[in-house]
């Protein structure tokens, strides 16, 4: 899992940690359970905030029950738009 | 390079449908809305760059005939709210408890007349407590620099800082062991570059005009990016529902990221609310540079590392930028496109986003990526000239690909970069010698994210065969045309039987900005949605009519035909003949296209030559090379990469909010603010390079951004040739060449 | 001070306003005669996006004053084209696809009508130099450079 750099004072600075899971929803939830800091910061009970965007490899995922293969990247990642 | 498919609309260079209006002068931009007893409205600014509010007097503005409203501040507050709760959003509209820059606005007032309004304005009493101002990112990082905001701490890797501080945040993004690598490269360069704030220096002034209804309906008129994100900000400034607000956009006079916030609405709707009718408010020039955003001034020191043979290994930079007078995340965003055109295992870059008593920045054209890639691309043109190789030689060799892994830590899908460098190399440009004292050619690469996003269109069949788009993305560079060509393609009609209109808050569903190169991609998809929904409700229709099964029914290169080729209808006939005897028919098509569109890559070639006496730098040739991953308009798409080169050879060259000590801009107009004329440029060359993007359904890539990045660093790397002098500061005016070359005093 | 009476001619038909002393002609163009189509990007002569064609004299409406338009012939934007007949000005800008976002684009056209009425044979460097005090913020100027030698061009063929 890749954490975002404006993320990172919620897991003790790590830019990488594992996490498992079958899904998108349940890694996360794996990751906040390691850093409860993130409680909220990724997932609200509305979805993904609106703030960030999640990928798996280089592929923008829209749903969070999309399957994760074993040893898998997911990248939490911030938004950003542009001029 | 795929094969590209042949298509019968897109790539061709139709008139669009918008044009006669626009060389007529009958398009209706912002400042051309004009309504029945419509008042004038004229916002206040500080003089001064940094001062608390202890008062405003506005009885004898109020007082003056002519006058109708007077607002402050406290005309955002919602009840029991005071100024200084006010979040940034509103109080950088209207300065509450302090003016944090010189021409923040402190009050309005609407009057029968523009003079009037003005007269008005200069009889509000503002009792100022000047305080001394920090206008620059390193000096606005010390300990004992003035404080704008006293209750802001820093958010840093570690948590949250225990002072007060300018610094916002402090951000780390690494990936391996930059410090042990850069340890063991052959090849070793640095640089510390500064940039000055710049503006969009958009032609049209910002204006807007607004209605408040007794039952609470407001109207807003304006020439904004986003007439959804601009209803939502007005609904959050305003404590009013967005169910009650309509935004209505007018035709854009230009934008590249600075018509994204509002302004005026808010003001406008406020007095509109006050005086009970039409309250139009307009910037003039000064107001622009000095009441909107422009894009960071920038300190950044930087180190890049490589083997003997020209690999890249290491880069590690520092990184500060300004955000104006609020927090922003403008370095943020610099560590998320700085390395990104090279397959670098090392990075480590620490960025600090800073408030200064400047107004608060907003995105430009690639927002943070020409500065970072200003330093980042001298670096590569230094580590070429000490590997003794050619420089675009050295960017192939390291160039991002698909499957590498970019700034933000996940690999790039299918990409472009090398693709534009390999043609680059190719192009005549570089091939042809450069002759002459004094000059010198230079190169450089960029990058930008691109954005998809969200976007609505609505498409409805007419009685004659035709049918009309109903976009929600304000045009700004011909999209209007983009998406026609589209729709076209999909459906199998003529360009000309596609009309496109750009409608208000209440007329489709909804759409993000024109913003982040996202348009013809995102609206795109959205066209191509509603283009294909439309063909399946027709056949269902056809299936009717014609007495067969919908299965039964193929539509391919605008014609439905049966199986059996026994009854056949081209999109027209079918639309004449078929739909037009049944209800009317609307389709729409919505889609959220996410954050990535893989990325846009661009490469530029250019020639200068030096006056050795002057100083001078005279652009003499240029060659904008990009990735549009499929040129819908190549027209257009051209000239995106013009326009993009143009402002990247301004901000090079010429551009500069400059401040004197008080942090006063002196030179806020376009006499002394020079963008480039006729004169200043030449003809630009335009190569595009077409990897189609697999993530649009006709390989469109975002074309608006990528052009401003190179051309900073490629200029000073072309000056550098002709001069032996590397330039680390921007503009590269003719007196700063002269202090490089040591040719004054 | 009171309102001047102001007698002109705009665009091939006579017209009358009252003018404000202190106000521009750009002003009277835009607010009291419904001439939107010269744009406001300056207001100090700097951009050209107000360009009109005052007594046969290329001009910055926003540097005139409103008063001084009394007994003058005026063309702005809306009297370019000939009716229905767009001037080739005209159709060469939609036809090069010289302009994006289209607010520089009435002064533009004014002023190179200007100059090509004056001086039909105008070449790449002659165009630069007189359209150098018109800004363009979008198109990097190549297309609209390249319209006026098509248009150019196009005039000498087909004399008016």
């Amino acid at each position: 899992m890749f954490i975002p750099a404006m993320m990172r004072s919620m897991t003790g600075g790590a830019a990488q940690v594992p996490a498992s899971g079958a899904t998108v929803r349940a890694v996360i939830e794996d990751l906040v359970r390691q850093h409860p800091g993130l409680a909220g910061r990724v997932v609200d009970e509305n979805g993904v905030r609106p703030e960030l965007f999640i990928a798996v490899g280089s592929e923008e995922i829209f749903n969070l029950d999309q399957a994760v293969a074993e040893g898998a990247e997911v990248h939490l990642l911030a938004a950003i738009a542009g001029g | 390079m795929t094969d590209k498919p042949n298509y019968r609309v897109i790539g061709t260079r139709p008139v669009r449908p918008d044009g006669i209006d626009k060389v007529t002068g009958r398009a209706q931009y912002g400042a051309d809305t004009r309504l029945p007893g419509m008042l004038r409205g004229y916002v206040l600014r500080s003089p001064h760059a940094h001062a608390k509010i202890r008062g405003i007097d506005t009885s004898k503005a109020e007082a003056l005939p002519g006058v109708k409203a007077v607002m402050t501040a406290a005309d955002f507050c919602a009840p029991g709210q005071t100024v200084d709760q006010l979040p940034d959003l509103s109080a950088n509209l209207m300065a509450g408890t302090k003016a944090l820059y010189r021409g923040h606005a402190v009050a309005a007032v609407a009057a029968i007349t523009d003079e009037i309004a003005r007269d008005a304005a200069a009889l509000i009493e503002v009792n100022y407590e000047v305080l001394p101002p920090v206008l620059d990112v390193r000096e606005a990082m010390l300990p004992g620099a003035p404080i704008l905001h006293e209750a802001m701490r820093s958010r840093t890797p570690t948590g949250p800082g225990e002072n007060p501080s300018n610094i916002v945040a402090h951000t780390l993004s690494a990936f391996g062991d930059a410090d042990a690598a850069l340890a063991e490269c052959d090849v070793v360069v640095d640089i510390v570059t500064s940039t000055k704030m710049v503006h969009q220096g958009y032609i049209e002034p910002q204006a807007a005009t607004a209605t408040w209804n007794p039952d609470g309906q407001v109207v807003i008129w304006t020439c904004t990016q986003g007439s959804f994100p601009a209803r939502q900000n007005c609904s959050q400034i305003l404590g009013h529902p967005i169910s009650k607000i309509k935004v209505i956009p007018t035709e854009i006079g230009g934008g590249f990221g600075g018509k994204i916030a509002v302004y005026l609405e808010p003001v406008a709707a406020v007095l509109a609310r006050k005086t009970g009718k039409p309250v139009k408010l307009t910037m003039d020039r000064s107001d622009v540079f000095e009441g909107t955003g422009p894009t960071p001034g920038t300190s950044i020191r930087a180190t890049l590392g490589a083997t003997k043979d020209g690999k890249f290994k290491a880069l590690k930079a520092d990184m500060a930028y300004e955000n104006g007078a609020y927090p922003g995340a403008a370095a943020t965003y610099a560590t998320m496109v700085a390395a990104a055109c090279y397959d670098i295992e090392h990075v480590k870059i620490d960025a600090f986003d800073v408030v200064v008593n400047k107004p608060r920045t907003q995105d430009y054209r690639a927002p943070s990526s020409p500065a970072a890639a200003f330093a980042i691309e001298q670096l590569v043109d230094k580590a070429a000239e000490k590997l003794g190789m050619d420089p675009l030689k050295l960017r192939l060799a390291n160039s991002s690909h698909e499957g590498s892994r970019g700034p933000m830590g996940m690999p790039f899908s299918r990409i472009g970069h090398a693709e534009c460098v390999e043609a680059a190399l190719d192009s005549p440009h570089y091939n042809a010698p450069l002759e002459g004292p004094n000059r010198g050619r230079g190169v450089a690469s960029g990058f930008w994210f691109n954005v998809g996003l969200r976007s609505s269109v609505n498409v409805t069949v007419q009685p004659d065969g035709t049918v009309s788009l109903v976009e929600g993305s304000t045009d700004i560079g011909g999209t209007r045309a983009s998406l026609a060509m589209q729709l076209a393609e999909t459906i199998g009609v003529e360009y000309e039987d596609v009309k496109p209109a750009v409608v208000d808050t209440d007329a489709v569903g909804y759409n993000d900005v024109t913003a982040g190169s996202r348009v013809t991609f995102a609206s795109g998809m959205a066209v191509v949605e509603a283009g294909r929904n439309l063909i399946k409700e027709m056949t269902a229709r056809l299936a009717t009519a014609w007495n067969v099964p919908a299965d039964a029914i193929s539509f391919s290169n605008g014609v439905f035909s049966t199986a059996d080729g026994s009854k056949t209808g081209t999109f027209k006939q079918i639309a004449e003949n078929v739909v037009g005897r049944g209800p009317g028919l609307t389709v729409s098509g919505s889609v959220n296209a996410g954050f990535l569109q893989g990325g846009g890559f661009a490469h530029h070639i250019v020639d200068v030559e030096v006056d050795p006496d002057t100083g001078k730098v005279q652009i003499l040739r240029y060659t904008a090379v990009q990735d549009v991953g499929t040129a819908v308009h190549p027209s257009y798409v051209e000239g995106q990469l013009q326009g993009g080169a143009a402002q990247g050879i301004g901000w090079a060259l010429n551009e500069e909010y400059y401040y004197d000590e008080t942090g006063r801009m002196v030179n806020a107009g376009y006499l002394d603010y020079r963008i480039p004329t006729t004169l200043d440029v030449p003809m630009i060359d335009t190569i595009l390079v077409e990897v189609p993007n697999p993530l649009h359904p006709y390989g469109v890539r975002g074309a608006g951004e990528p052009p401003i990045v190179p051309p900073l660093a490629a200029i000073a790397n072309a000056v550098y040739r002709a001069t032996g002098q590397r330039q680390t500061q921007l503009p590269m005016s003719p007196r700063r060449i002269l202090e490089t070359t040591g040719k004054l005093g | 001070m009171s309102k001047k009476h102001i007698t002109t001619r705009i665009n091939g038909e006579d017209v009358e306003f009252l003018a404000e002393p202190g106000a521009s002609l750009l002003a009277a163009l835009r607010d009291e005669l419904g001439l939107t189509g010269s744009k406001e990007g300056c207001n100090n002569g700097n951009c050209g996006a107000c360009n009109v064609v005052f007594d046969g004299a290329l001009v910055n409406a926003c540097c005139v004053l409103a008063v001084e338009a009394n007994g003058v012939e005026i063309t702005t934007i809306e009297g370019v084209a000939n009716g229905e007949e767009l001037h080739p000005l005209q159709t060469s800008f939609l036809e090069n696809a010289a302009l994006q976002c289209g607010i520089c684009t009435p002064g533009f056209i004014v002023a190179a009508k200007a100059l090509l009425d004056k001086e039909p044979d105008a070449d790449e460097a002659r165009i630069r130099h007189w359209l150098a005090g018109n800004l363009c913020r979008c198109t990097g100027y190549d297309k609209i450079v390249r319209a006026v030698l098509d248009a150019a061009a196009d005039m000498r063929r087909t004399p008016a």
